[in-house]
C-alpha cells in the first residue's frame, strides 16, 4: 500500500471520508517525512502542533459527516504567505521574526476549507531568483539527482521549497507565487504540476508582494486534478485586493476530464529560441503530437515581441520591487539595524536585511524610476508590455491555448549559475510573457530528460479559462504518466 | 487610428523579423552586447542613497559592473518603435472598484505595534530627527 503522505490529494480525500485513513495519521505521516528530509531544506518553519491540532478537528468533523472540501488535507504553504501567528519570513533576514497578526485571504480559504499547515515552505528571498538559492535560510535541495551524479540540484524557484516538498511526498499539495515563472518554473524542474491562475484570480492580500502588476498566488500538486481541486479552493473575488476579479469561480475539479476535442492548439514560433536543448525541441513536439492524438488540432501562431519580454520584465518588476520594497524601513515592523541618525539607521537596516540578488533589484529599480530615467525605462516597458499584450490577444483570435515548453533546461547544479544574473533570468524565457500579459500558465510534467530529470510542458490561455487549462493538461497527462520520485536518497542523508 | 492600420506598427514586424535573421532576439547564452549606459561608481552611490540601502566603499566597483550588465541587457527594448503606442495601464481590462468611504476595520492598535522594533506609549519609536 501506498505511504499515506504519497498519496494523491483526491485518494487522501477519499481515504479520510471512507475513515480508513484517519487524518493524525496522515498528518502524522507527512511530518515523519519532513522529519527525515532535512537535507532538502524545503521548509523554513515547520508547525507539528498546529499540524495536529489541525488533524485533531479535521477528525471530527469527518466522524459527523461534515467533511469540507480540503478536510484534513496537509499543505505546506510557500513562506510568502502571511500566517496569522506564524512566522512569515519572505525568506528575508528583513522579516526573519516576523509574525503577522493576520491571515492571507488564500491562507483563510485552505483553513476554512479544512486543510492542516503542515510548515512554511522555504523560496527565494522575496521570491527573487530562479533557483532557490537567494533564500536567507540557505538553498532547497532538488529531490531528483541526474542519474549516475550525487551532485545536489536546484529545484527552481522562486517556490522551490513548495515544489520540492510536493515532489518528495512531504506534503499533498502547496501554495506558490508566480511573477515571472516562480510556479511554473519549479514544477518543470521538479516533475510536479504547477498552475499560476490569471492575474486576478486569487486575491494578492496578505501575499509580501514583490512586483504587484505581475504577482499571482497559484498551487502546487502530484497531479492536474488535485492542481484544479487546490485552485478553486483558493480563488475568487476579495474585496482587500483591488486587483481581484468579480467573476465565479468555475468548479475546475470537473473541468479536469473534459477533453481537447476540436481545440486549436497554438505553437509560437518564437519559442523556438536558439540555443534550445534538442530533447525540450521533441518533448515539445510529443506534447503536441499528445493533444492531436486527443483529437486536438495545432495551428501556427506567432508572438512577435516574445524577445522584449524578458528585458522588459527586468525593468517593471525591479521598479515595483523597488517601490514595494520601500517599507522594509526599521520602524514599524523587521529588522531594525539601530543608529542616532534616522536616514543612516534607514541604510544600516536596509543593507543588513536585503540580500545580494534583492539589493541587486531594488536598485536596478530605483534607477529606472529615477529622474530623467523613467521615460527612456519604466514607461518604455510598459508601452513593450502592451505590445506583448496584444501580440496574445491576437494569437488566441487563432488558437484556443499555446503549448510551450516550461523552462529551457532541466534542473541544474546549484552554484551554477549563481554569479551569472542574466543566464538566471534566462531560465524564464517562456514563463514571463504570460505575467506581462496577466494570462494563466500550468506547467504539466511530460517527459525525462537525457539524465533522467523531469521536463514540463506549459500551457497559456485566454483570460480566466484556467479550466481548458487543466482539461489539456489532463490529456498530457494521461499519456506521459506520472513522475514520482523513485530514489528517496535524502532520508539516507547525514 | 487603429494600431493594425498603423504603418509604423506595421514596420515593428518587419524590423524584428530582420533582427532575427541577423542576431537572433532571444539567445540562451549571455548577451555579449556592451551596456549603452555604463555606470559609474558615483551613479551607483546616489541610486544607494536614493534607495536608502548602504553600500560599501570596495562594493562600489564591482555593483557598477553588476548592474550596468543588466541594464545592457534591457537596453534592448530601445529596438521597438513603441512611437504609437499607449503604456498598459490595466491587465484583462480590469478596472479599479468604487467603495464608500467608511471605516470598515479599526482599533487594533497593539496588533498593529506588536512587530514594531522599538515603541513608546502607543507609538513607533524612532530616533529624534527634529532638534
Amino acid at each position: 500500500m501506498t505511504a499515506a503522505n504519497l498519496l494523491t490529494l483526491a485518494q487522501a480525500a477519499k481515504a479520510l471520508r471512507a475513515r480508513s485513513l484517519s487524518a493524525r495519521e496522515l498528518t502524522r505521516a507527512c511530518l515523519d517525512a519532513i522529519a527525515k528530509a532535512g537535507a532538502l531544506n524545503a521548509f523554513v518553519t515547520v508547525t507539528p502542533e498546529r499540524a495536529l491540532a489541525d488533524a485533531e478537528r479535521a477528525d471530527a468533523r469527518l466522524a459527523k459527516g461534515e467533511a469540507r472540501a480540503l478536510e484534513g488535507i496537509p499543505l505546506a504553504i510557500k513562506d510568502l504567505f502571511c500566517t496569522q501567528g506564524v512566522k512569515s519570513t519572505a525568506a528575508s533576514r528583513i522579516l526573519g521574526e516576523f509574525v503577522p497578526p493576520y491571515e492571507s485571504t488564500v491562507t483563510e480559504k485552505l483553513w476554512a476549507a479544512g486543510a492542516t499547515l503542515l510548515g512554511k515552505a522555504n523560496l527565494d528571498e522575496f521570491a527573487m531568483g530562479s533557483s532557490n538559492e537567494t533564500s536567507a535560510f540557505g538553498p532547497v535541495v532538488n529531490p531528483w539527482r541526474r542519474q549516475g551524479d550525487n551532485r545536489k540540484l536546484v529545484p527552481g524557484g522562486s517556490s522551490g521549497g513548495s515544489a520540492a516538498a510536493v515532489a518528495a511526498g512531504l506534503c499533498l499539495g502547496a501554495t506558490g507565487t508566480d511573477t515571472g515563472g516562480s510556479i511554473r518554473q519549479p514544477a518543470s524542474l521538479t516533475g510536479t504540476v504547477g498552475i499560476k491562475p490569471t492575474y486576478g484570480r486569487c486575491s494578492r492580500y496578505g501575499i509580501v508582494a514583490f512586483a504587484s502588476s505581475l504577482d499571482q498566488a497559484g498551487v502546487f500538486a502530484r497531479d492536474v486534478a488535485d492542481a484544479a481541486i487546490l485552485l478553486r479552493e483558493t480563488a475568487g473575488h476579495d474585496a482587500r485586493d483591488s486587483t481581484s476579479a468579480k467573476l465565479p469561480v468555475p468548479d475546475f475539479a470537473a473541468a479536469v476530464e473534459a477533453g481537447v476535442k476540436g481545440l486549436r492548439i497554438g505553437i509560437p514560433k518564437e519559442y523556438r529560441v536558439e540555443g534550445m536543448p534538442a530533447e525540450i525541441e521533441a518533448l515539445w513536439r510529443q506534447g503536441m503530437a499528445w493533444l492531436k492524438d486527443a483529437g486536438a488540432q495545432a495551428v501556427d501562431v506567432s508572438l512577435p515581441h516574445t524577445a522584449m519580454a524578458l528585458p522588459t520584465y527586468y525593468i517593471i518588476a525591479p521598479a515595483e520591487a523597488s517601490s514595494n520594497l520601500a517599507r522594509y524601513d526599521g520602524v514599524r515592523y523587521g529588522l531594525r539595524v539601530a543608529d542616532d541618525d534616522l536616514v543612516t539607521q534607514y541604510e544600516k537596516t536596509r543593507a543588513a536585511g536585503f540580500g545580494k540578488e534583492v539589493r541587486r533589484r531594488v536598485l536596478i529599480g530605483t534607477y529606472v524610476l529615477s529622474a530623467g530615467y523613467y521615460d527612456a525605462y519604466y514607461l518604455k516597458a510598459q508601452k513593450v508590455r502592451a505590445l506583448i499584450a496584444r501580440d496574445f490577444v491576437d494569437a488566441f483570435k487563432a488558437c484556443d491555448l499555446i503549448l510551450a515548453p516550461t523552462a529551457p533546461n532541466a534542473a541544474f547544479a546549484m552554484g551554477e549559475k549563481a554569479d551569472d544574473p542574466i543566464g538566471m533570468y534566462l531560465n524564464d524565457v517562456f514563463t514571463v510573457p504570460a505575467n506581462l500579459a496577466g494570462l494563466p500558465g500550468l506547467s504539466v510534467p511530460a517527459g525525462l530528460s537525457a539524465e533522467a530529470l523531469p521536463l514540463g510542458l506549459q500551457l497559456l490561455g485566454r483570460p480566466f479559462d484556467e479550466a481548458t487549462l487543466f482539461a489539456a493538461g489532463r490529456e498530457i497527462e494521461r499519456r506521459a504518466g506520472l513522475f514520482p520520485v523513485s530514489d528517496r536518497w535524502w532520508e539516507a542523508a547525514p | 487610428m487603429p494600431a493594425e492600420r498603423n504603418p509604423r506598427l506595421a514596420r515593428i514586424g518587419g524590423a524584428l523579423l530582420d533582427l532575427r535573421r541577423r542576431r537572433a532576439p532571444i539567445t540562451l547564452a549571455r548577451p555579449g552586447a556592451a551596456a549603452l549606459s555604463k555606470l559609474d561608481r558615483e551613479t551607483v552611490r546616489r541610486i544607494a542613497r536614493l534607495a536608502r540601502i548602504r553600500v560599501e566603499e570596495n562594493e562600489f566597483e564591482p555593483l557598477a559592473g553588476e548592474l550596468s550588465k543588466i541594464l545592457g541587457f534591457v537596453e534592448q527594448l530601445s529596438q521597438v518603435d513603441t512611437a504609437a503606442v499607449e503604456p498598459l495601464a490595466a491587465i484583462n481590462g480590469l478596472t479599479l472598484p468604487w467603495r464608500e468611504d467608511r471605516v470598515a476595520d479599526g482599533g487594533k492598535a497593539d496588533d498593529v505595534l506588536a512587530n514594531a522594533p522599538a515603541r513608546a506609549q502607543g507609538y513607533y519609536a524612532v530616533p529624534k530627527v527634529v532638534e
